[in-house]
């Protein structure tokens, strides 16, 4: 299996976007919650298409969503 | 242990429904297969049709488990996830389980082919082919699971 670096602080982006469901960002990029659920546990990343959706309803930059963070110094 | 969503339940329905059918479809054949005497060329022809009405029984099979789904989920949930939606995260497990069969179905074809080869029984020959079609089946559902449960 391999790694996923790309973490995502969505679950708070969430959280002060009026507690917004997943179900509901799920919605609004259209994907299953299923995917939002993958992405939030970094068991997933999402294409470059999706994040910036994601990014978009949070009316954020991507870098404010999504973080790349290589493990064991490998870039 | 983490509850399962819906999604990830699909292919455990599913995996049970492939089981289900087959036995099913597998009883039926071998009742009909026992009650004939057939020659090489019979045995022969009897066995490619049992192979090929497997897969629409397969096909089916699914149809109808994902309808139900569909239906049960609606009514308990009031959510109208279809589960045969895919997205890009449902693509790629869709991509990697159907790899794993591939690598199953492939397997089991150059030992059904050596077992031909071997002048092995038609009999035996066939059900070869005819389990691993199961156990691609089965590979399939479950690598859909595990990529589910832990990514891709």
């Amino acid at each position: 299996m391999s790694k996923n670096y790309i973490s995502s602080n969505i679950r708070t982006l969430r959280f002060h976007k009026d507690e917004m469901t997943q179900q509901q960002l799920a919605e609004a990029v259209d994907v299953t919650r299923q995917t939002i659920v993958a992405i939030e546990k970094g068991k997933y990343s999402p294409s470059l298409e999706l994040a910036f959706k994601i990014a978009r309803v949070f009316d954020k930059k991507l870098d404010d969503v999504f973080a790349y963070e290589p493990v064991g110094g490998k870039k | 242990m983490e509850k399962l969503s819906f999604e990830e339940k699909r292919p455990l329905f599913s995996l049970l429904t492939t089981i289900i059918s087959f036995i099913v479809y597998y009883w039926y054949v071998t009742g009909r297969y026992e009650e004939q005497t057939l020659d090489l060329q019979g045995e022969v022809e009897f066995w490619s049709a049992v192979i090929l009405i497997l897969i629409p029984v397969f096909i089916v099979s699914k149809i109808v488990l994902m309808i139900i789904l569909t239906i049960i989920n609606t009514i308990i949930s009031g959510d109208e996830t279809r589960f045969d939606k895919l997205n890009e995260f449902g693509k790629m497990i869709d991509i990697k389980a159907t790899r794993n069969v591939y690598h199953v179905f492939i397997s089991g074809f150059l030992i059904f082919l050596f077992s031909l080869s071997m002048s092995f029984n038609i009999f035996i020959s066939f059900n070869l082919l005819l389990f691993t079609i199961l156990v691609s089946a089965i590979i399939s559902d479950l690598s859909e699971f595990y990529y589910m449960r832990s990514g891709v």
